[in-house]
């Protein structure tokens, strides 16, 4: 089956500056994929020219593998959920809901019958009278995606709509809309710059810096083999430790030293010696006994109280590190015992910031 | 003694906006106290009233048993640092941090040594010779923060003041004002919107909800045994889950009957209000007390369904529905249940979260 939306090397460009370097991804139907970056990274650049507002430099936009580069934005079957999501606050739910299909001039019968349906999939009808201002962020986010579902677009595009939202709403809102997009199986890319948001909802997210993809996978995928320095510190709360270390060769082994661990053995050849980086995620230090092998000795700084888990932050060399932690395992002060869980540090190249190896974590003897 | 105490402190704002409904709390001398709310709580409208720079229409704040409610700002020898917070323009980085120093007489000397001390604990030396103008967000807020804790005061009142800076240097500073409350012994009023820094900050923390006081207690207190509803499902990611149940006996023992499934409940005989207990009843139960498996066991008997995970790296957050009802579960990346479908449940609430269902109250 073609990917409902197909990105082929699309560039843009403002002048001289490259906003879109060449984007290349795909969507399966029914896919949930979130675009995620900071601001000014080009993700909702992307979304325009996929919508039609912004025509690109170069490559292709397909929809169901065919090429919709030329076409204006309302033939494209493409629809998209404004930022906050911008319901008319003067018309009622059933006059939003029909707007899109007068604007399209669908004819009365056609119209009448998909208001229904969709009234019916979203459990609309106890608020079709209400004035548009009178919702609360539940129901507008339901009509705000009604609104656009019923002009029937095979691929449906969400700009941060919740970014000026309280957490706790947020946290809602996101588990009615992917309840909403599975229960119509509905094809979604979502632009955001909180990770939350894209590990909470995605089949898959697609990494973007500075006009380009780094990297596309699941949310475990990119949590847990992350291909550069900076997805690894983009995705994760709280955030990877980045910790310099140093590579050498002797004997014929590599192996790796930090400030307070290793050496640890490599079972890799092609990392140059000298300095790089170790990440380690603080769910990836664990407190040890003291003397134990592999574990090395430091002093907390600060206990980030999370309720169910502890965050302490311990010296390590001239900066500090988060280890997570059992409640009350560590105060203030203390000295403990911190080690590696085998398997799970990352070693990045200082000199092109990839991801060379997850280092298998065993002290050398 | 306490320190500073505020007494039933009301304020409006126009007919229909209590911004503060009868506020009462009490500092003791030293204390590291937290305000915690959502936007809008009123926690903003506290600080400036206890400062002086909105009058209350009911009420009194007492220093070192003093009441300053009459006084003018400058007279209740309290400090104020703002979220939004205004460097004098035409003073350097050096001359903002010296001057409640210069204010307070101390000599020049001192002053010298005070300030030096302050700008390498929050990293800006290379802005003691520049002015304001050139410095950036951040920057201008650890200038500030310089500037409100060069000199000692009765109580160092701080609104926000974290905000909007990186994650590297929040906890840097969270580690200072700790280490200056630790050192100097200042007395401090910490206010935040964010529950986490709230708890790890603070001696004792007050909830604030539409400008009422929810809670005060040690971190501990608030999240293991909080007081509503509101505290809850507030202190806590992901929040408490809430569930309806009838409380009923078995054999002598008390248990819970939902809508598809049954459960025992801890240290019932804790409880001093059991025997007033109404029958329809309400019960909390954390994401991470509740244990889920692949297949029936003693500890997970109850039948349900799993019908979303959030794979969110450190924690998977498991959506599932018992009956009529959804909870939700975290559990580690690696637990055995990584896929929606059935699966088997087991949970104990503990007495202290049973909560009437109409007030929202927990019984106590």
């Amino acid at each position: 089956m073609k990917p409902r939306l197909e990105l082929r090397d699309l560039r843009t460009r403002f002048d001289s500056f490259e906003a879109v370097k060449g984007v290349n991804l795909s969507l399966r139907r029914g896919e949930f994929l979130s675009l995620l970056g900071p601001s000014g990274c080009g993700k909702s650049t992307t979304l325009s020219m996929i919508a039609g507002f912004l025509d690109p430099d170069g490559g292709e936009i397909l929809v169901d593998g065919r090429v919709v580069n030329r076409l204006p934005p309302q033939r494209r079957r493409i629809g998209l959920v404004f930022q906050d999501y911008a319901v008319f606050s003067r018309l009622t739910v059933r006059e939003n809901l029909a707007f899109g299909l007068e604007a399209q001039r669908v004819p009365r019968d056609e119209r009448e019958r998909r208001l229904s349906a969709m009234i019916e999939k979203l459990d609309l009808g106890p608020i079709l009278g209400r004035y548009g201002g009178s919702l609360n962020m539940s129901e507008m986010q339901r009509v705000a995606i009604a609104r656009v579902l019923v002009t029937q677009p095979e691929l449906l595009l969400l700009d941060e709509p919740m970014s000026n939202l309280d957490a706790s709403l947020r946290a809602s809102l996101r588990g009615e809309l992917k309840q909403i997009q599975r229960e119509l199986n509905q094809t979604i890319l979502y632009v955001t710059h909180d990770q939350v948001e894209a590990m909470s909802m995605s089949d898959r997210i697609a990494v973007m810096r500075a006009g380009e993809l780094l990297q596309v996978g699941t949310p475990d995928e990119i949590y847990h083999r992350p291909v550069d320095r900076f997805v690894a510190e983009f995705i994760g709360d709280p955030p990877i430790n980045i910790l310099p270390c140093d590579v050498s060769v002797s004997g014929g082994g590599v192996s790796v030293r930090t400030a307070l661990h290793g050496p640890i053995a490599l079972t890799l050849h092609d990392v140059p010696q000298g300095r790089h980086w170790l990440g380690v995620r603080p769910h990836h230090f664990r407190l040890a006994e003291a003397g134990e092998s592999g574990a090395a000795a430091s002093i907390v700084r600060f206990v980030e109280n999370l309720g169910a888990e502890h965050i302490i932050h311990v010296d390590y060399g001239d900066q500090l590190a988060a280890v997570a932690t059992v409640p009350h395992a560590a105060a203030i002060g203390d000295r403990v015992a911190i080690a590696i869980e085998a398997g799970s540090a990352h070693l990045i190249r200082e000199d092109t910031g990839r991801v060379a190896a997850s280092v298998p974590v065993e002290p050398v003897a | 003694m306490s320190w500073l105490a505020v007494e039933n402190l009301s304020k409006s704002f126009g007919e229909n906006t209590l911004a503060l409904d009868d506020v009462s709390f009490a500092l003791r001398k030293g204390e590291f106290f937290g305000i915690v709310g959502p936007t809008n709580a009123g926690k903003s409208t506290l600080l400036k009233t206890v400062a002086g720079l909105h009058r209350p229409d009911r009420g009194r704040i007492l220093v070192d048993g003093e009441d300053v409610t009459a006084l003018q700002p400058k007279d209740r020898k309290l400090s104020l640092l703002f979220q939004n917070i205004a460097l004098f323009p035409t003073l350097t980085g050096y001359e903002n941090i010296a001057f409640p120093l210069r204010t307070a007489g101390v000599p020049a000397a001192d002053i010298v040594r005070r300030v030096t001390e302050v700008a390498e604990m929050l990293k800006i030396p290379h802005l003691l010779d520049r002015l304001p103008r050139t410095f950036s967000g951040g920057e201008q807020q650890r200038v500030a923060i310089g500037r409100a804790i060069a000199h000692p005061t009765r109580v160092l009142m701080l609104d926000e003041p974290l905000t909007n800076l990186d994650a590297r240097i929040r906890i840097a500073l969270r580690i200072e004002f700790k280490a200056l409350h630790r050192d100097t012994g200042q007395t401090m009023l910490y206010v935040t919107h964010d529950q986490v820094e709230a708890m790890s900050m603070s001696d004792r923390i007050a909830v604030l909800h539409q400008g009422r006081l929810q809670q005060i207690g040690t971190p501990d207190d608030v999240y293991r045994r909080p007081a509503n509803r509101f505290v809850a499902q507030f202190v806590g990611t992901p929040p408490m889950n809430i569930v309806s149940a009838e409380l009923s006996d078995r054999d002598g023992r008390p248990i819970l009957i939902g809508a598809g499934f049954e459960a025992g409940i801890d240290g019932m005989e804790s409880l001093k209000m059991r025997s007033t207990l109404p029958k329809k009843i309400a019960f909390g139960v954390r994401p991470e007390a509740i244990a889920v498996a692949p297949d029936r066991t003693d500890d997970a008997a109850i039948a349900a369904e799993v019908i979303w995970i959030e794979r969110l790296g450190s924690r998977h957050v498991l959506d599932i529905r018992i009956g009529e009802a959804i909870v939700r579960a975290s559990v580690r990346p690696d637990h055995p249940v990584s896929q929606e479908g059935p699966a088997w449940l087991g949970f104990t609430p503990r007495a202290e979260h049973l909560l009437d269902p109409e007030t929202g109250l927990f019984f106590r």
